[in-house]
C-alpha cells in the first residue's frame, strides 16, 4: 500500500492509522502533532480523529505547520 | 482605541513575520511596531527545523495582553484551496480569524475576486471572521460585505512592490461609501507616508510585511511606521484643511512697515 505524505510516496507494509505516521520521524521530520495541523485527500482530519483515521492506498496526507507570513 | 473582530486595540498597526534576517530582527521588529496583531502562514515542515520550533514558540507568547494571530491563505489560486487552508489554520491556532487570500495572477498577485466573494461566503457560514485581501473595486468590496465580511482590506498596491496608495481616489470612495465598515490597507506600502496618507483618508489601519523587514533597519523602520499611522490617524480626527488653488498668506497684513507699500 502506498501513501502520498507531504508530496513523497511512502510504501506501508501495514496497516496504519493517521496517529503511527504521525508519530514517525521519517515523515513528520520532527514536528511535534500539537503543533501540527493534517489534511487528508484536501479534508481536515481532527486530532481527536487521528487515531481511528485508517489510512488507504492511495491517501494523499498534508501536514502543516506554522510558518512566517505575510 | 480601535475595534476590529470584537477587539479593542491600541494599535492600528498590522505586521507581517515574514522576510525578516533573522527571528531576533523579526521578534524586536514586531516589539517596536507595537502591532498587536500579527499575520502567520502554514507550509509543510522541511528537514531539521529549528526555525519553526522557535516561531511557534514565539507565537504562543506573542498570544498574550492583547495580541492576536491573523493567519493567512498566502498562495491559494481558488476557493476551494482557500477554504482548506482556512479550516486547517483554525484548527492549529485556534482563532477563527483569517486573512483570505485568493491570488488571480501571479505577476501582481492580484486576488480573483470571484473566487474571493466565494470563498469568504463558505467560510462566513462556518463560522470564520474573514479579513478579505480584496483590491479598491467598490463593487466587490460591496460583494464581500453582502455575503458576511464585517472588514475590508483593500490593496494600497501589489504586494512587496512598495509603491504606496496608488489609487487614492478609489480608497477614498471606499472610505465614503462604507462609512462604518473597519478599513485596513495591506499590501504595498513602501514608506511611513504612504502608510500615513493611507490613515489621513480615514482608514482605520495599516497591514504591512516588506517595507518594515527588508529595510536596512528593520526595528528603526518598525518604529518609523509606528509613528507614521499614529501620525495620520491623529490628523484626520483633527481635521485637514482644505487645498485652495491661490496663495494666502499665513502672517498678518495687519501693521506691515511702510516699505511694503512703497512702488
Amino acid at each position: 500500500m502506498n501513501i502520498v505524505f507531504n508530496g513523497k510516496m511512502f510504501e506501508l507494509n501495514t496497516t496504519c492509522t493517521l496517529a503511527d505516521v504521525l508519530s514517525d520521524h521519517r515523515y513528520t521530520n520532527g514536528v511535534p502533532v500539537e503543533q501540527a495541523v493534517v489534511a487528508v485527500n484536501q479534508t481536515l482530519i481532527h486530532k481527536s480523529d487521528y487515531q481511528t483515521r485508517v489510512l488507504q492506498d492511495g491517501d494523499q496526507i498534508e501536514m502543516l505547520t506554522a510558518v512566517v507570513g505575510g | 482605541m480601535f475595534s476590529i473582530a470584537g477587539k479593542t486595540l491600541d494599535s492600528r498597526f498590522l505586521i507581517g513575520t515574514a522576510l525578516y534576517d533573522s527571528p531576533e530582527i523579526m521578534q524586536q521588529s514586531i516589539e517596536a511596531s507595537g502591532a498587536q496583531i500579527i499575520t502567520v502562514s502554514l507550509r509543510r515542515q522541511s528537514a531539521g527545523g529549528s526555525d519553526n520550533q522557535e516561531f511557534w514558540q514565539f507565537l504562543q507568547s506573542f498570544q498574550q495582553d492583547n495580541r492576536y494571530l491573523l493567519p493567512n491563505t498566502a498562495g491559494c489560486h481558488n476557493a476551494k484551496e482557500a477554504i482548506l487552508t482556512a479550516q486547517m489554520a483554525r484548527e492549529l491556532f485556534k482563532t477563527n480569524w483569517v486573512k483570505l487570500e485568493v491570488i488571480g495572477d501571479d505577476y501582481t498577485l492580484q486576488p480573483d475576486p470571484f473566487q474571493l466573494v466565494e470563498a469568504a461566503k463558505e467560510l462566513i457560514q462556518q463560522g470564520f471572521e474573514v479579513f478579505p485581501y480584496c483590491t479598491d473595486d467598490l463593487i466587490l468590496c460591496e460583494k464581500l460585505l453582502e455575503v458576511g465580511c464585517n472588514i475590508l482590506m483593500p490593496w494600497g498596491a501589489p504586494i512587496g512592490t512598495g509603491k504606496g496608495l496608488m489609487n487614492p481616489y478609489a480608497l477614498t470612495l471606499l472610505r465614503e461609501r462604507f462609512a462604518n465598515v473597519p478599513l485596513i490597507v495591506d499590501a504595498g506600502i513602501g514608506k511611513p507616508s504612504h502608510a500615513a496618507q493611507a490613515m489621513e483618508l480615514g482608514f482605520d489601519g495599516v497591514l504591512l510585511n516588506t517595507a518594515v523587514a527588508k529595510a536596512q533597519d528593520s526595528i528603526k523602520m518598525a518604529k518609523a511606521f509606528k509613528h507614521g499611522i499614529e501620525a495620520g490617524r491623529l490628523a484626520y480626527e483633527a481635521g485637514l484643511m482644505q487645498e485652495q488653488q491661490k496663495a494666502h498668506a499665513s502672517t498678518p497684513v495687519v501693521g506691515q512697515p511702510f516699505w511694503h507699500f512703497e512702488e
